[in-house]
């Protein structure tokens, strides 16, 4: 086996542990989010690899495996965000258990659009961003500041204005 | 261990690094490209057109090097894109921003319909049907939406099976 061959085969062993591991922290109680938990996870076992094979296995390279690994990590972190997160893939899922696969449009506002709003106003507040009083929202000094710096990143990749109902796609 | 990448894999690299610079540069100026989403597209093919020619230049790789390199330049475009994506379309920081340019506070409503350009929440639930409805994923029949048998039903299967797997609640 050459040393990339072996750079390869320790990438992979990497990605499965981190898998198996991100499986079981998923599932864990905790405050955490779960892509903070993946990401730490995805660090931790990347750099615990790296340092048994600079260990064990004399002059394999480090680019081969990492680039193996991080593809790995990147491809199941975007499809675990993608079901944990879409509201269109939700839609979907909740189509396919009707009978008949139908829903009324109106059913679908009710369980699915306006939550999808209220968990992030909710996170918002929670996050200490914004503030509600006597049923209105406004922002925090802390969130002036992150929509100031939201705004002068948006700026820099030329967004004038951010979401569904922004520039042109 | 060898950390020094070998030149197909340098190239990767440096490819991928150049990805955030050139949205930069396809934002202003001359070269501007207005929809968020092409100028993602353009600058995407402008990275890989860039290592492929790179690795044109090179004299004969180790297929091993090449493999790695794509690999490198694959995880640079999905990284790129997720983070483009809570750039120019994040649904969390677009609602903060749509309160900062508010005058002053905002009730609920007020908010969703700022965010929306207008539009109440039922007419935001359309737009976001629109992404099932294009792909034909659904279809809309009157009042009613419909899965559609031959793709929604099979992805609503799939994305069931990831759900499980990851452990997120139904």
């Amino acid at each position: 086996m050459t040393p990339s061959q072996a750079s390869f085969a320790v990438g992979a062993l990497g990605l499965v542990a981190f898998l198996l591991l991100g499986l079981v922290l998923l599932r864990l109680p905790g405050k955490m989010a779960p892509v903070s938990r993946l990401l730490l996870l995805g660090l931790a076992v990347h750099a615990l690899g790296t340092l048994l094979a600079a260990g064990l296995l004399a002059g394999v390279t480090y680019w081969h495996g990492a680039a193996l690994y991080w593809l790995g990590f990147n491809v199941a972190l975007f499809g675990f965000s993608a079901v944990y997160k879409s509201v269109s893939l939700r839609i979907l899922t909740e189509l396919a258990v009707q009978p008949g696969g139908t829903l009324p449009l109106a059913d679908v506002v009710a369980a699915h659009v306006r939550p999808c709003f209220t968990a992030r106003t909710t996170l918002l507040l929670e996050a200490g961003l914004t503030r509600e009083e006597g049923g209105r929202f406004a922002l925090t000094a802390n969130g002036r500041r992150t929509a100031a710096r939201c705004g002068r990143v948006q700026r820099c990749f030329g967004v004038q204005r951010s979401g569904l109902y922004g520039d042109a796609a | 261990m060898n950390f020094i990448p070998s030149p197909p894999i340098a190239a990767g690299l440096v490819a991928g690094l150049v990805l955030p610079a050139l949205i930069i540069l396809l934002a202003h100026g001359p070269w501007r490209v207005a929809a968020p989403g092409r100028r993602f597209v353009v600058a995407a093919v402008l990275m890989v057109a860039g290592w492929a020619v790179a690795l044109i230049a090179l004299p004969a790789c180790p297929a091993e090097d090449l493999l790695a390199s794509a690999m490198i330049l694959a995880t640079a475009l999905l990284v790129g894109f997720t983070l483009w994506t809570l750039v120019a379309w994040g649904f969390t920081v677009s609602l903060l921003m749509t309160l900062a340019r508010a005058d002053g506070p905002l009730v609920f409503d007020e908010w969703v319909r700022r965010y929306t350009g207008g539009k109440d929440v039922g007419a935001f639930a359309h737009d976001r049907l629109g992404l099932l409805l294009k792909l034909g994923l659904a279809r809309l029949e009157g009042d009613q939406v419909r899965i559609t048998p031959g793709r929604g039903r099979p992805l609503a299967r799939v994305v069931s099976l990831l759900r499980g797997v990851f452990g997120v609640p139904a």
